[in-house]
């Protein structure tokens, strides 16, 4: 490898770490609960993960993720880093009506819930084409 | 001893019906030893299709037309030759809503016998609920299953030796014979030869164990009826067969509850709730067979999910009904008419969804919604036509099942019960047929002392 060889390579990667570097800071910088699901796994991402199912796509038809992640914060539902907040999707249950969907009794909160985890698992697929890529083109994270 | 006719003109006792409410009432009244006990039955040792034919009715309702005489049986035994063995302590909910009038311990203390008779397991009295942890609005109610106790074959044997109980079949209680408050004696046909003259037998006290619609017709062609409500208020249990389906927290069930042939799995909205919110008891019968991964309160789990069949209890209506038909049978007696309509589907629908917001705000499972269309089975369990209550003008028997206007006259068997409930009734017609038993021989004891 000579020396201009060298040279290119260093300043491709110190540009690589610039560029990843300030979208990290500028990530990291937005407000947890803005609606906005971070590239990286955090514990919420991981736990919509598992309750991702397409049995639920139907719920999340015409739902933006924004307004979802927004709602079910404001309810103590959810937070981006610490997660599901069990304790009061069971308090919340004992008050909210119920919702039959696809025949079976939810409580609103619950389908909110499982149509953020669908619409997230479908964002973070990358393909770019479903409902949950298009909701994250259209806030800017991508 | 059985005989074919009256071996005596004269008894202390006579029980007319040897269905599992006669034979227990005569079980515990043969404990009195100074007693001279008969048991009157139109049927014979087997069920003989002549005979049953005495049990059919003029039906206008929702009843199929095989109910009857499919679940009165005229035989030794009675239905008792037919159940299916389920049991379960009656609800404490209309007891505490005051439509019995005693406290449940009256009936509570004759479980523990009633279970041996009939071969439960202690926990069928011992521990008939099972609190849920987390929620006090639902709780874990099984019924056990007898094997089932067959009486004629079990009690057979008492029959035939005992010296003072006789056992009288095919003799067919055409009517009761009163002097003012006081029944003094059966008139009794052969239930074979209705050319021959009947006979009268008379007794000390006289107690009517011939079932749901036997019972208020014994009192209707006996004109005991003056302003009492005989014959109405017909009870059954609909079934609603895997009506729903539910996913259940396996973990969050009793620890120790498994698939057994001898139990039944059920959860029940608690007697609390029932009385706090105005509703009647409700059963949801569940099985531990298939477990499958499925979401519930945010948490992705793995689940029972299990088709629910109902039991239900439905209110007595007195448009539901026993009452004289224009037909007779070849006894020449009138047959009964019985117009009975379950009236349950709003009901069900209203029951089903307290029951579903009670399990899924509990978290313990999530319920379906009932199906679209259902059907109403029923349990063959006839209730409420000679009603238990504190006075002639609302019920028929006193709490000490007593008929109001005699002084002599009792009544065992389902007919005496005011409110249903959601369980299987023969466990507690042989608990009361029990407590009925030992009421008389305490009386006959204190007679004798004087």
């Amino acid at each position: 490898m000579d020396r201009r060889t060298l040279l290119a390579g260093f300043g491709a990667a110190a540009t690589w770490l610039s560029i990843s570097g300030c979208a990290r800071l500028v990530l990291n910088g937005r407000p947890p609960e803005s609606g906005y699901i971070a590239p990286h796994t955090t514990p919420l991402d991981a736990q919509l993960g598992q309750l991702e199912d397409p049995h639920f796509r139907d719920y999340s038809v015409g739902r933006s993720i924004n307004a979802l992640h927004s709602e079910l914060a404001r309810k103590g539902v959810i937070s981006t880093h610490l997660g599901i907040n069990h304790k009061k999707m069971i308090s919340l249950a004992r008050h909210e009506p119920l919702i039959i969907y696809k025949g079976f009794y939810y409580t609103q909160t619950e389908l909110e819930l499982y149509a953020l985890a669908y619409l997230h698992k479908s964002g973070s697929s990358a393909s770019g084409q479903t409902e949950g890529t298009d909701e994250l083109t259209k806030t800017g994270a991508l | 001893m059985i005989f074919n006719q009256p071996k005596h003109r004269h008894y202390d006792i006579i029980i007319i019906g040897s269905g599992p409410a006669g034979i227990t009432t005569a079980l515990e009244l043969a404990k009195e030893s100074s007693l001279k006990i008969a048991v009157i039955e139109s049927g014979l040792l087997e069920p003989h299709p002549t005979i049953q034919t005495l049990a059919s009715v003029q039906l206008h309702g929702d009843l199929t037309d095989d109910y009857f005489p499919m679940h009165t049986q005229r035989c030794f035994g009675g239905s008792s030759t037919i159940w299916g063995g389920f049991c379960a302590v009656l609800e404490k909910r209309s007891f505490t809503a005051q439509a019995w009038p005693i406290p449940y311990q009256e009936l509570d203390r004759w479980y523990p016998a009633a279970a041996r008779i009939i071969e439960l397991p202690d926990d069928a009295y011992r521990q008939p609920t099972v609190a849920i942890e987390g929620t006090s609005e639902l709780v874990y109610k099984p019924f056990y299953v007898s094997p089932p106790v067959r009486f004629n074959k079990k009690f057979h044997s008492f029959f035939q030796h005992h010296p003072r109980v006789d056992l009288i079949l095919g003799t067919t209680a055409l009517r009761l014979k009163t002097r003012g408050r006081t029944v003094t004696a059966v008139e009794l046909q052969d239930s074979l030869a209705p050319q021959l003259s009947s006979t009268f037998v008379s007794a000390d006290t006289f107690v009517l164990a011939c079932g749901g619609v036997g019972n208020p017709r014994m009192l209707q062609l006996s004109d005991i009826v003056k302003q009492m409500p005989v014959g109405l208020g017909l009870m059954e249990h609909p079934h609603l067969y895997a009506v729903a389906d539910i996913y259940l927290d396996r973990d969050r069930l009793p620890n120790d509850i498994k698939e057994d042939s001898h139990v039944v799995h059920a959860l029940q909205l608690s007697d609390s709730y029932c009385v706090e919110h105005g509703v009647l008891s409700f059963s949801a019968d569940f099985n531990l067979r298939q477990m499958t991964s499925t979401v519930l309160l945010g948490k992705q789990r793995e689940m029972l999910h299990t088709p629910v069949t109902i039991r239900a209890e439905i209110a007595p209506d007195f448009r539901n009904s026993v009452r004289d038909s224009d037909q007779i049978n070849y006894l020449g007696v009138p047959m009964p008419r019985v117009d009975f309509h379950y009236r349950y589907q709003g009901l069900a629908r209203e029951s089903w969804h307290l029951f579903g917001k009670a399990l899924l705000r509990s978290g313990l499972g999530r319920p379906s919604i009932l199906q679209p269309e259902f059907k109403l089975h029923s349990g063959g369990h006839l209730m409420g036509t000679t009603r238990m209550g504190l006075s002639a003008a609302d019920s028929v028997v006193d709490s000490n099942c007593r008929v109001h206007t005699t002084d002599n006259l009792y009544v065992a068997g389902s007919s005496v019960f005011p409110a249903g409930g959601a369980s299987n009734p023969t466990y507690t017609i042989v608990a009361m047929a029990l407590r009925l038993g030992a009421h008389l021989a305490s009386t006959f004891k204190g007679d004798t002392h004087g």
